[in-house]
């Protein structure tokens, strides 16, 4: 075997080692700077116009509506994300309700929210408030439309949602100035197709990695307002607000992860072209001899 | 080094399941099969709490007044929401299966008849994926705005058929890309006897592949972002060498 076939065949297992010790260092290396891509940033415009716009005298105070949509295989990616968002929010004095349509993004909604609203001095139920957990189902996102208190009747606490201070003012869903959803799954669409044609909210989210491709379809066709695509959308909104936070060292990390992973499919590809020239050759060779 | 028991569980729990990427081992496979007993464990309990206990129990037994809501009495009408909820559970029966297709078909029927009708706005709405795809292939360049009115005069004096105005290259790589791609599910003809169909096929191919690429591309960072997650928690909760 030679040195292209054995580049091919590399034992998983050094894989895994070069890149565990390549982003255990990253934790230690200086990062180098990001680039913001078009899609964070529309996000962090929509919360600057509806600052922008309550800020304006007489104008009614509208709020943001942050729904939690993923769950422990995604905390890694989305809590990040809706820190982000959630911090600028309050930075800006903007009233932010949380909703969750997961069970387990309740309980990390909700943490979230009592950590940065400590951070910033809010109180619970005049500038923030948490709704509870929804089973998200085209009936809800159309009642939501049609008759928001038909379906927030109350908040997580079990307190009834008209007792609540911040929300005595809020009349229907066209007093939510900002919608952001961050989901593990496509379920943005939801709000796409139910919602999106009656209000005038924006409406944005944030996604895994994975999901990256299929907001950028909804994006470009200007459905989606803006959208932050996994860890390197989180890191670029802590980079639009000045933040040197979690998302922003995880990607410094994760850049190292990703040369390296990039170092092998060219070092495999380069292995695979030469070995297959290398084999017509040889197939060239034998077929000469036999015509010989 | 933390010394807390619940940091030290969570440490061991990673260390072991990351042990599978050396190699499968008795303890990754005990330790995954309670991973798997906690999450069934779990899910049961949160389907409880966060849902049948709020939407259905609460509903039927009634609610205790608390310090911050009143009481809601109970009403035995949601006894009614047992019938199609077994119905699900008939599947397990050869005999009663009939059963269960009852309520299948009903949850189908009504998920397509919704989705078709939200479909409707982001497939044909002003901003619709369809909509969207029927670009302006050429286009006044906004350096020469005079030309837009130039263009305006020509086109209502030719009734819309002439315009003077620039090709837009991004548009035509766009209905490009669009065309090769559906053309490779055009299933109607036999490629090897049409060199045009044939050629744009394999273009459309390449395009998807590229896609995948990018796909691809996104998984890892995903990945590797969970992977991150874990390293932080090794790093900083338990080991404490950063902050």
């Amino acid at each position: 075997m030679n040195i292209w076939m054995r580049l091919q065949r590399i034992d998983r297992r050094i894989i895994y080692s070069l890149l565990l010790a390549v982003m255990v260092a990253g934790f230690f290396i200086k990062g180098v700077g990001q680039m913001v891509s078009k899609n964070t940033e529309d996000v962090y415009r929509c919360v600057e116009q509806l600052a922008g716009d309550n800020g304006k005298p007489g104008a009614y105070e509208k709020i943001a509506l942050l729904v939690f949509d993923g769950g422990g295989a995604t905390v890694g990616e989305n809590v990040p994300q809706m820190e982000g968002v959630v911090r600028h929010l309050m930075k800006r004095n903007v009233k932010v309700a949380f909703m969750a349509f997961d069970p387990q993004g309740k309980e990390i909604s909700r943490d979230l929210g009592e950590r940065i609203a400590a951070e910033f001095g809010k109180k619970y139920g005049e500038d923030w408030v948490h709704l509870g957990y929804f089973i998200a189902t085209q009936v809800v996102y159309q009642t939501l439309v049609k008759d928001f208190y038909k379906v927030v009747k109350q908040d997580n606490q079990g307190t009834p949602i008209r007792d609540i201070s911040m929300m005595k003012k809020m009349r229907n869903i066209h007093d939510v100035g900002f919608i952001f959803h961050v989901a593990g799954s496509a379920m943005i669409g939801y709000w796409l197709s139910f919602v999106k044609n009656e209000i005038n909210a924006p409406i944005t989210g944030g996604c895994t990695g994975v999901l990256n491709a299929d907001y950028a379809n909804v994006y470009n066709t200007g459905q989606l307002s803006g959208y932050l695509g996994g860890m390197a959308g989180a890191a670029e909104y802590e980079g639009l607000l000045g933040l040197m936070g979690r998302a922003t060292r995880a990607m410094q990390v994760q850049n190292y992860g990703h040369l390296l992973i990039m170092l092998f499919i060219v070092i495999g590809n380069i292995g695979y072209f030469v070995t297959r020239r290398q084999e017509a050759k040889l197939r060239g060779g034998a077929a000469k001899k036999g015509s010989a | 080094m933390s010394f807390e028991p619940s940091i030290w569980i969570g440490a061991i729990c990673t260390l072991v399941i990351l042990s599978f990427v050396y190699k499968e081992n008795p303890v990754y496979r005990f330790f995954e099969h309670v991973f798997v007993g906690l999450g069934v464990g779990y899910g049961v309990g949160l389907s409880w709490t966060q849902v049948l206990k709020p939407y259905w129990w609460d509903k039927l037994a009634g609610v205790a007044a608390t310090p911050v809501s009143p009481a809601k009495p109970g009403s035995l009408w949601w006894l009614l929401v047992l019938i199609p909820g077994s119905m699900w559970y008939f599947q397990f029966s050869k005999k009663y299966v009939w059963i269960s297709r009852l309520i299948i078909g009903f949850f189908m029927g009504f998920g397509a008849t919704s989705y078709f009708e939200g479909a409707y706005g982001p497939m044909f709405g002003e901003t619709g994926q369809i909509t969207q795809s029927l670009k302006p292939l050429w286009s006044v360049p906004s350096h020469l705005g005079g030309l837009a009115h130039a263009d305006n005069v020509v086109c209502a004096l030719t009734g819309g058929w002439l315009h003077i105005s620039a090709p837009n290259a991004n548009y035509w790589i766009f209905l490009m890309v669009l065309i090769s791609c559906v053309s490779y599910f055009f299933f109607s003809f036999r490629p090897e006897k049409h060199p045009v169909l044939q050629r744009s096929m394999a273009m459309g191919r390449m395009f998807f592949m590229v896609c995948f690429g990018a796909i691809f591309g996104n998984t890892i960072m995903g990945r590797l972002s969970l992977l991150l997650e874990r390293l932080e928690f090794l790093m900083r909760d338990w080991l404490k060498l950063i902050n």
